[in-house]
C-alpha cells in the first residue's frame, strides 16, 4: 500500500483533504488495465485495493458529511461485485481435476457474466468525468474553521462562500 | 468551546480510531471463538482487515515493530478463517448451480471445512486467552 505522509501539525480535516483524494488518484489509476483484463489474479488484487480504500475512507466517515455515505455505499457496490467474481475463481481454484465438470463450467460462465457487468458498472458509475468530481470533493471536505477562515480572509460572506464552493465539488449522482 | 470533530489534531483522531477498530476486533474476535459459525467467522475477518488497514493508514503514529508483530500474529488468523470461509462460499455456489454431480464435491468441501473450522476455533481460544487487546495498547502506545 502507498504510504502516505500525515502533517502532524495540522487537523483531521485539513489531512484528509490532502491524503484522500491521493489516494483516490492511486486507487482509480489501478482500475483501467485491470478491467480491461480481466485476469482473476489482478481482480483480486484490485479487490484487495477497493477494500482498503474503502476502509480507510471509513475511517473519516465521522468528520464527513452525507456525501461520503454516497461514496461509500458506491464503493460498497464496487466491492461486491469485485467478490462475486474473486468467489467465482476461488471456488473454481479448490476444484479438483476429477471434481464436477458441470460446476466448473457453471463458474466460469458467471464469472465472465459478472465481469463484463463490473466493466459496465465501472464506465457508468466510475467515468472520468465522476472521478474526477469525487477527486474535487474528497480535496474540498471536510470544511473546518481554517477553512472558513481563508473564505472570510477573501472578503466574500461565508455563507455565500460556502454555498458557491459547494456547486463547484458536488460529487456525481 | 467544543472543537468541531474535523479540527482534532490527526495524531489524537489517528490513535482513537486505531483504538476503536482494536475493541471491534476484540468483540468479534471473542463472539467468533465462542461461536465460529459463519457469520460470526465473517464478521470477525472484517474487523481485523479493519483494524490492520487502520494500523498501515496511520502507521506514522504508531511504533512499528509491534505493529508488524501484531498484524503478523493476525495474518495467522486470516489465513485460517479464509480456509473456512471459502469453503462457506464454496459451498454456497455449489448449491447456486443445481449442478447434478455436485454430491461428492460438496461432501468434500463440508469435510475440509469441518477441519478447517476446527483449527480456527482452537486459535482464536488461543488468542482470547492472552488478554491481547491490553498488550496490544500498551504496545501500540494508544493509551496515555
Amino acid at each position: 500500500m502507498k504510504k502516505f505522509k500525515w502533517c502532524e501539525s495540522s487537523s483531521v480535516a485539513v489531512n484528509a483533504r490532502t491524503v484522500l483524494p491521493e489516494f483516490f488518484s492511486a486507487f482509480y489509476e489501478r482500475a483501467e488495465p485491470v478491467l480491461k483484463s480481466g485476469d482473476p489474479k489482478a481482480l483480486h488484487d484490485f479487490r484487495l485495493a477497493a477494500k482498503k480504500f474503502r476502509y480507510s475512507l471509513e475511517m473519516f466517515r465521522g468528520i464527513h458529511g452525507s456525501n461520503m455515505v454516497q461514496l461509500l455505499a458506491l464503493m460498497k457496490d464496487l466491492q461486491d461485485r469485485l467478490g462475486a467474481i474473486s468467489d467465482c475463481s476461488t471456488t473454481r481454484a479448490m476444484l479438483a481435476e476429477s471434481d464436477s465438470p458441470e460446476f466448473a463450467a457453471w463458474l466460469e460462465a458467471r464469472s465472465a457474466r459478472r465481469i463484463e457487468e463490473l466493466r459496465r458498472f465501472w464506465q457508468e458509475r466510475f467515468d472520468k468525468a465522476s472521478a474526477q468530481k469525487w477527486r474535487n470533493y474528497l480535496a474540498a471536505y471536510p470544511r473546518d474553521a481554517s477553512t472558513r477562515e481563508n473564505a472570510r480572509g477573501r472578503k466574500r460572506p461565508a455563507s455565500r462562500g460556502s454555498r458557491r464552493s459547494s456547486r463547484e465539488v458536488r460529487p456525481p449522482g | 468551546m467544543t472543537k468541531s470533530p474535523g479540527a482534532e489534531n490527526i495524531r489524537v483522531y489517528a490513535l482513537a480510531q486505531i483504538s476503536s477498530l482494536l475493541d471491534r476486533v476484540v468483540y468479534h474476535v471473542s463472539r467468533a471463538a465462542k461461536s465460529p459459525d459463519e457469520k460470526r467467522v465473517h464478521e470477525a475477518r472484517v474487523s481485523i482487515r479493519r483494524f490492520v488497514q487502520a494500523l498501515r493508514f496511520f502507521r506514522q503514529f504508531i511504533p512499528g515493530e509491534p505493529s508488524k508483530r501484531i498484524r503478523k500474529r493476525l495474518k495467522s488468523i486470516m489465513n485460517l478463517s479464509a480456509e473456512v470461509r471459502s469453503r462457506d462460499i464454496a459451498l454456497h455456489l455449489l448449491e447456486e448451480s443445481e449442478a447434478p454431480d455436485r454430491t461428492g464435491v460438496r461432501k468434500r468441501m463440508e469435510l475440509e471445512r469441518k477441519a478447517s473450522m476446527k483449527e480456527l476455533a482452537a486459535a482464536l481460544k488461543r488468542l482470547n486467552r492472552r488478554n491481547y487487546s491490553v498488550k496490544w495498547r500498551e504496545s501500540l502506545r494508544l493509551e496515555a
